[in-house]
């Protein structure tokens, strides 16, 4: 029992995840139903998959606001140029452009030392204004149906996109935890000063968590594309973002860096699908979810801070 | 230390139960019986004779038949069935992004309670990545019909697909999914964007009789690459080119009206003559009343006619066409258009297909001389 204590007192998002669940079946008994459960998983897995990329970010002490143009450009890239070099081609191409952009960003954070609210906001201007030069403000439907099946396609009751996102989810684990990348992270997002002053090269660990953060966000958009079928200069404008940054905080990894772990990122995510699914279920209107989701953050920052003995006394658990 | 524990315990609790507390407001399914189910059928057999008396309305003097080969704008005769079994799914575009659609959205939810309908009605707020899964989350909740108001017509095509796949009827509501998804659909319930901006060209040609050879049109555009902007375009153009006209200039408005103005505020000056512009022709009417405003400034008014493609603001209706300033439009009712939906809906619900893969509704060309005989639109059901 006191393991289980100091477990969820350390994992502070799992009982809110967990009494969110016990609400939406009180509220609607088909929600757990496991082809429901499995819908939430799957509808989720992208948003989960950028989140990933963020939660390196984020871990590091900064956050990345291009991700939400950077995805319905490189949405656009993998669907254009199809016809032109093949679904193969346009996927490289569109993930290297997700790669120069977290360069860009990771080079001026971190080299030239502009604020990174700043840098990501340009990129993220930058990209909106390519995702409609690029397809002349055009949606662009994708040519190839391997293309279109990887997006739907389902193995067993999750779809590629969900198994691609746990593939990611234990990647990320491993790095984070096991590797020497993954301690300077947690290391320069705790006190860059004192990583500094210790040998870790705090500049080389935030470049590449940008770096990081662009390709998946790339990724996200090639996904989306995927499974739409087609792309949008809209998709994931205005605020897919502060969704993906949401999904990690709400998890418990702390913005200021340091603190917070990839498991984390996940339960954050599917808190905010949790939410967004008991709406449709209950056929409340869009705003009411964008609501709730800010009075769980706020519960999850008391509970947060409620707790910060609990945690202390249970150690810091990466 | 408990007592810290304590409190954070009541305030998640507290968060949780406005959680609950906001997730059953928004509800618009109605408890259905099967005596509703009866008052509603009679409501929607007056509702169908009112539709069908517009589509005897015509334009000013000669009036013009539709251009398309659509089937009738007619509905379905839900008289007598038990609609207390259907749940009907709708992913919308946008529950508050116009006018137009926030009638339609209203509307929808208390002719569902009129009918006695269960409608799980899912507002996507124009994001594609919501409304997929909001199309996801309609097929888990087994919906017996799946309408679709697309966002974009191009994604649509997939989630059409998934509905299909579930082995849901998946009916296109407003806006089309591109032509490599109608397979997909059962059909399609909406407006015929090309032949309300056909007629209203029509009507308006006939009405500059002479002065029509060789007219001298203006258009102010909608937003680029939207489909229901191109067609309503294609169609105008055609029937000025038919009727000896051309358009001279034609530009963008983003679909604002500040924006419109701003194109006719450009043309007045760049067109000082009397004589150089026949007409201005826009693609909505919100756009139409910022040409307005602008030739109203210019103190050209009554110089040459403005049009519209459609209109379905009925303070435009009332407030402009009424009285001339603006000279018509397609009348297309989002009251008449949600009712047409929701009884095609029902209908495939109840087992049965649609007459014809597209059922366009009725879209009457509305001008200041036929105002009081053309059906407007039953705007009084908004209240």
């Amino acid at each position: 029992m006191k393991k289980v204590t100091k477990f969820l007192s350390v994992n502070t998002s799992i009982p809110i995840l967990i009494g969110i669940m016990i609400i939406a079946t009180i509220l609607d008994v088909s929600f757990m139903a496991p082809g429901n459960l499995f819908n939430v998983f799957n509808q989720n897995a992208i948003k989960g998959i950028m989140a990933i990329g963020m939660s390196f970010v984020i871990l590091n002490g900064f956050f990345d606001m291009s991700l939400c143009t950077l995805l319905s450009l490189t949405a656009a890239l993998a669907c254009g140029l199809q016809p032109k070099i093949g679904v193969a081609g346009a996927v490289l191409v569109a993930l290297l452009v997700g790669l120069i952009v977290g360069i860009i960003n990771g080079l001026l954070v971190a080299y030239v030392g502009i604020n990174a609210f700043v840098v990501t906001l340009a990129l993220m201007l930058g990209c909106r204004g390519f995702a409609y030069i690029y397809p002349d403000e055009q949606s662009i439907s994708a040519t190839s149906d391997a293309f279109r099946a990887f997006g739907t396609g389902k193995l067993g009751p999750l779809t590629y996109i969900s198994w691609l996102y746990i593939i990611g989810l234990l990647i990320a684990h491993y790095v984070l935890r096991y590797t020497s990348h993954g301690r300077n992270t947690y290391a320069a997002g705790g006190n860059a000063s004192a990583a500094e002053n210790a040998g870790i090269n705090v500049r080389k660990t935030i470049f590449i968590n940008f770096v990081i953060c662009g390709v998946l966000s790339g990724l996200g958009g090639i996904l989306y594309a995927a499974q739409n079928g087609a792309s949008t200069p809209a998709l994931g404008w205005p605020d897919m973002h502060m969704l993906v940054i949401a999904g990690v905080v709400l998890g418990g990894s702390k913005l200021s860096g340091g603190y917070g772990n990839i498991w984390y990122s996940l339960i954050g995510v599917m808190i905010l699908g949790v939410v967004n699914n008991i709406m449709s279920i209950t056929n409340a209107q869009p705003w009411v979810s964008t609501f709730c989701t800010g009075a769980i953050m706020i519960a999850v920052l008391i509970a947060d801070k409620f707790l910060s003995d609990a945690r202390a006394k249970a150690g810091l658990k990466n | 230390m408990k007592f810290k524990k304590l409190t954070t315990l009541v305030i998640c609790g507290a968060m949780a139960l406005s959680l609950a507390a906001c997730g059953s407001g928004g509800s618009s399914s109605s408890g259905s019986s099967s005596s509703s189910a009866s008052s509603s059928a009679s409501a929607s057999a007056s509702a169908k004779s009112e539709a069908v008396a517009s589509a005897s309305a015509s334009g000013a003097g000669e009036s013009v038949s539709s251009g398309s080969s659509a089937v009738s704008e007619s509905r379905p005769d839900l008289s007598g069935k038990d609609l207390s079994g259907l749940k009907l799914g709708m992913a919308f575009r946008h529950g508050s992004n116009d006018t137009y659609m926030t009638s339609y959205f209203q509307h929808m939810k208390n002719y569902a309670k009129t009918l006695g309908v269960d409608l799980v009605l899912l507002d996507a707020v124009d994001d594609v990545t919501k409304q997929t899964n909001q199309v996801q989350d309609l097929i888990q909740q087994k919906c017996s019909v799946i309408m679709i108001w697309p966002v974009n017509s191009e994604s649509s095509v997939a989630q059409a697909k998934s509905v299909q796949q579930a082995g849901i009827p998946c009916l296109m509501c407003n806006s089309n999914v591109t032509d490599d998804g109608v397979d997909y659909t059962v059909g399609f319930v909406g407006p015929d964007d090309y032949t309300e901006g056909y007629n209203a060209a029509k009507q308006a040609m006939t009405d500059l009789g002479s002065s029509a050879k060789g007219a001298k049109i203006l258009f102010v555009e909608g937003v680029n690459g939207q489909q229901q902007a191109q067609q309503r375009k294609e169609g105008m153009q055609k029937a000025v080119e038919e009727a000896g006209g051309k358009f001279v200039d034609s530009q963008t408005s983003e679909g604002k009206r500040e924006k419109a103005q701003q194109v006719a505020e450009n043309w007045l000056v760049k067109y000082p003559s009397k004589g150089d512009i026949t007409a201005i022709m826009t693609f909505d009417d919100n756009t139409a009343v910022g040409v307005y405003n602008a030739v109203k400034a210019a103190g050209r008014e009554g110089e040459f006619p403005i049009w519209a493609a459609a209109t379905g603001d009925y303070s435009i209706i009332s407030g402009y066409i009424k009285d001339g300033k603006i000279a018509g439009a397609s009348l297309q009712s989002p009251i008449t258009e949600s009712e047409t939906a929701l009884d095609w809906a029902c209908w495939i619900g109840l087992g049965n297909d649609l007459p014809s893969k597209s059922v366009f509704i009725d879209t009457p060309v509305i001008t200041e001389q036929n105002f009081a005989q053309v059906d407007q639109g039953n705007f009084e059901k908004l209240i």
